[in-house]
């Protein structure tokens, strides 16, 4: 499953989304807001996407995967909005029969969202000043 | 005052929207422009309009690749006027 929320992210439930007794192994990332960005503290992170897109590359990942590792069941959850430091912006959770490719599809999944999906994050410092992140030009 | 004539159907002033999100959408001051399209409009040549409608994105653009009904097109592709065009600055999601 993938999904895009405004709201705060359940890591329990995205993990025991994704549980099968076929699979032995279950790899969870978790992506949060750290409280530096750069040399200057953060406040917050706020984060916005182009929706529809979005939604199609993320689907597209999990169907990448599901290609080249026998994957009991996928998560991909990214929130939108303004998070503070500590908050959970993306969770991904693969479990597969063992753990080699747990971990390996989970890194994959978390890699490529990181290249390809139409979202942005702005960091909003103590003095209330918001940047854009450098950002990574997308790798199709 | 007489009305003006109904606008004749087969010669309509076309434009396309190009979306605009994040840094570019900030540094242009709007979230959409309205550019004009013809046919055989690349997305090249979008490009170019888009940067002579508003200079303040000329210095983002290259880094930004282009959707079209969400997905990533090359420079060459070609545009019809009722196709979603975004603008897509360096990502930062995760």
């Amino acid at each position: 499953m993938h999904a895009l929320t405004c709201d705060p992210i359940d890591h329990h439930a995205v993990t025991e989304h994704v549980r099968r007794d076929s699979c032995g192994a279950v790899a969870l990332f978790l992506g949060t807001v750290r409280d530096l960005t750069g040399d200057e503290r953060t406040v917050f992170l706020e984060y916005e996407a182009y929706g529809p897109m979005a939604e199609k590359k993320l689907a597209e990942i999990e169907a990448e995967a599901r290609a080249r590792w026998p994957i009991g069941e996928i998560a991909l959850v990214h929130r939108l909005g303004r998070l503070g430091v500590g908050e959970i912006s993306v969770a991904v959770a693969v479990s597969c029969p063992h753990r080699a490719d747990a971990f390996e599809a989970c890194r994959y999944a978390i890699d490529r969202l990181k290249e390809v999906v139409p979202i942005w994050k702005k960091d909003i410092a103590p003095t209330g000043r918001e940047a854009w992140l450098a950002g990574t030009e997308p790798r199709p | 005052m007489p009305d003006k004539p109904p606008k004749r159907p087969e010669f309509p002033s076309m434009t396309i929207t190009v979306h605009l999100f994040a840094a570019a959408r900030d540094q242009a001051g709007t979230d959409r422009a309205d550019l004009p399209w013809q046919d055989g409009l690349t997305v090249n040549a979008l490009r170019e309009s888009l940067a002579r409608q508003i200079p303040a994105l000329a210095t983002l653009l290259p880094r930004c690749l282009v959707a079209v009904n969400h997905e990533f097109a090359d420079d060459g592709k070609l545009l019809q006027a009722t196709d979603e065009v975004a603008i897509i600055p360096p990502v930062s999601g995760g």
